[in-house]
Formats: C-alpha cells, structure tokens, sequence
C-alpha cells in the first residue's frame, strides 16, 4: 500500500464525527433518558435507524436529504459555497449518523442506570437541573458514555456504504480507507486491500480491548 | 416556631397515602409498617413527587397546592435530606459533596463553610478522603454536614441510621438531636425503629399502610 491518504483521510473523519456524535448523542441520550412519555420511544427508536437499515439505504436518505436540491443540502451551498455532498464534509456528516446510535444508546443506558436518589438529593439540595446533569449524572455515567463514544469511533471508521453514497469514491478527496479496499478488490490489487483490511482491524481490535478494559469494567 | 402543615394524598402505581399531620420545630418521627407511605409523603414534601390532592406549606410558604396548581421544585424548597445509604457523590470528596450543597458566596467561602460544617459533624478530618472508602457511619456524617449546608429550615431524613452499627447510631441520634436544637429546624424523620423513636421523637406521626392514623407529642 503505498498511498496512505485513505487512512488519514479516514481517521481525521472519524475523529471529526466521533466529536460531533459524541456531543449530540450525549445531549439526545440525556433527554431520552429524563423524558417519560411514549414519544421518547420512538424518538430513540428513529436514531436507532442507522443501526438497522442498510448502510446504502442510510446513504440515500442523507443523500436525498443533504444533495444540492434539498433545502438543507441548498442552505449549506449558499452559505459555504460549495456542496456538502461529495465532500469530506459529508464523509463527515455520514460517519456522523452511522456512529450517533452506538453513543445514544450506551450513554442512554448509563444515564438510566444512575441512582435516581443520588440526583433527586442533589437537586433538593438546591443544583439547578443544568448543575444535576454536569456534576452528577454526567460523572456517573461516564463509563458507559465512553464506552459508546469508543465503538462510535469504531464504527465511524468503519462505515463504508453511507460514506460511499454521501461522499463518494473520489481518490485524494473522499476516498476513505473502507472504501479504498473495496476498490483494490475491484482492481484486483490484493497487496492494497489486505494492508488495509489488517489496518482497519487492527484498530478495532484495539478499540474493542480499550472498551473492555477500560470502560465496561466493574467498578 | 415554624410549622410544616401537610394534608395530601400521594400514589404511585398501586398504592396511594393520606397523610395529614403538622410539624413544629424539633424531630417528628414518622412511624410505622414498612410499605405505609412513609417515604412517600416525604417524597412530596420534598417535591419529587407531585401529591394528586391537597396542600403542604411551611409557615407561609405554599410548597405544593393541587387545586391552585402549585408545585415548587425541590431546589427552592431550601430542605434538607438523608437517605438510608447516603446518596453522596462518590466521584466527589466529603469536602466538595458539602460545598456543593452550600447555596451562597464564592467557591471560597463556600469550601470554608462545608470545612466549618464537616468539623461540626466530627468529619473534619474526612474533608478529603475518598468518599467511597468510608464507612457506613462517615457516610451519614457527611451526609447530615451537607444536609444542612444550605440552611434549611426543614430536615428530611428517610430511616437514615437503619444500616449503621449501635454505637454509630447512638452517635448520629445525638448529633441530629443536638444540630436540630441549635439551628431550630422542623426534622421529619422515617423510622421503624422504636429506639430511634423513643431517642429521637419529641413528636410521633403514626402510619397504617396508606393513612397516618395519629400524631401525639
């Protein structure tokens, strides 16, 4: 493998995502966890999508909801100046959904499992509901929302079908490593696609452990 | 003299408590059969449950009024509460769970007043341990210190001494007695323990399960 461009190109995405995954999924996971009514369900269930659908599928609705014509996809044009779709903007963006449901549903779990007598003492003791979540919610779910935030990045690194149809397959652009092996299959060029699929495992390899060790471990 | 006035009905899926009583200052015991809404009532005065009827109100104060639709949050309550297994931040030191429970002043001030207060508990020396680390009857020190942190006038305390050795809740019976005089506070205190009754109570509110049936002083 001698362009490494797909794997930087891929870890950049995925750091860029694993950040803006981890703060939405952080701030969704709260008020799913906080909100009893039967909506929150369906709420969660709709972000859940990406977990369950086809990663093409995922890629076509992001591509139909974020393409020049969309009134999303339009108001980023106009104010960027270029389109979001076939950029390593929308890599981003793809990578970004494909990883929200690992962080929401970990951190969701965490967050429900806090004692709720710890925050109900703390906000009688007068912590505004803002203070409750930072100083004790939040600390005490950390490992779970770690843990979520680490498989997110897995998967954000992983994600091939969302980021090929947002993205596309654009070498020195928008070619992330996933999609670099897929078209090393394709051109016959075992060397490129084994380098790359031993890459990418070996990564999730250590993400996996990371997990394991670090976050899912019993207190 | 303060007085807590309470007369609301409180349910949770399958089962609900009348309870009608009125608190002045000094420790009331609530008292009775595990399951007889106890905790329950102490939930509403405490505002993290809404009663389905009537009205609680310290003094003037309307803390809950169903028919006129008032509910204050617990944070503006200005109570103070402990837990059976005191609900402390085990991520935080005994210093900081008392600080943070301190309403006024700088970060400064109010570190020296949580120091002030864990002294006063006989915890001074715990200011910075690893909370987890401490034993049953350090935890419920820590927690009466932060209890009080932000002057309440109004204590809650929910069979708080039930998981602690004789000696400690011989210990802890005395303090709550002793802040409780000192600073003049209303104390609500669950209990079916006779010896904290008899320790504690200069009034006693008698539950049956889903009614308080008596109060006598």
């Amino acid at each position: 493998m001698n362009d490494w461009f797909p794997l930087w190109l891929s870890l950049r995405v995925s750091v860029i995502a694993t950040a803006c995954a981890g703060v939405l999924g952080v701030a969704l996971a709260y008020l799913l966890a906080k909100w009893r009514s039967r909506w929150a369900a369906v709420v969660e269930a709709i972000f859940t999508l990406p977990i369950v659908l086809p990663p093409t599928v995922l890629g076509y609705y992001l591509l139909t909801l974020l393409g020049t014509r969309s009134v999303l996809g339009g108001a980023w044009l106009s104010t960027f100046g270029s389109p979001l779709v076939f950029t390593e903007s929308g890599a981003v963006v793809a990578a970004t959904v494909s990883a929200l449901p690992f962080v929401i549903r970990a951190a969701r779990a965490a967050m429900s499992n806090v004692d709720a007598r710890v925050e109900e003492s703390a906000r009688v003791m007068g912590l505004s509901e803002w203070k409750v979540a930072r100083v004790v919610t939040l600390p005490l779910a950390a490992r779970g929302i770690g843990a979520g935030v680490a498989l997110g990045f897995a998967r954000a690194l992983g994600d091939f079908g969302a980021t090929v149809m947002v993205a596309g397959n654009i070498p020195g652009q928008t070619q992330t490593l996933p999609v670099a092996v897929y078209d090393a299959v394709q051109a016959g060029d075992d060397a490129t696609a084994r380098t790359g699929s031993l890459v990418l495992g070996a990564i999730a390899v250590v993400v996996l452990v990371f997990v394991t060790q670090v976050f899912a471990r019993r207190r | 003299m303060n007085v807590l006035r309470v007369d609301v009905r409180v349910e949770v899926p399958g089962f609900g408590v009348d309870a009608t009583f009125s608190a002045s200052n000094g420790v009331t015991v609530l008292s009775g059969p595990s399951g007889s809404g106890k905790s329950l009532t102490l939930a509403a005065i405490a505002g993290t449950l809404r009663p389905v009827r009537g009205v609680i109100h310290l003094d003037d104060v309307v803390f809950a009024d169903v028919d006129s639709r008032i509910h204050v949050r617990s944070q503006d309550r200005r109570l103070g509460v402990v837990y059976q297994h005191a609900a402390l931040l085990d991520h935080r030191s005994p210093l900081d769970n008392v600080a943070l429970a301190v309403r006024d002043g700088e970060a400064a001030l109010r570190r020296s007043s949580a120091m002030e207060l864990l002294a006063r508990v006989g915890a001074g020396s715990l200011a910075d341990a690893k909370t987890r680390s401490l034993s049953g009857g350090e935890r419920q020190r820590i927690a009466l210190a932060r209890a009080m942190a932000g002057s309440p006038r109004l204590l809650l305390l929910d069979e708080p001494f039930s998981s602690l050795d004789s000696a400690s809740r011989a210990e802890l019976r005395a303090l709550l007695k002793e802040l409780v005089a000192e600073h003049r506070l209303i104390a609500l205190v669950v209990t079916h323990d006779q010896a904290d009754v008899d320790a504690l109570a200069d009034r006693v509110v008698v539950y049956e399960p889903g009614r308080t049936v008596s109060a006598s002083e």
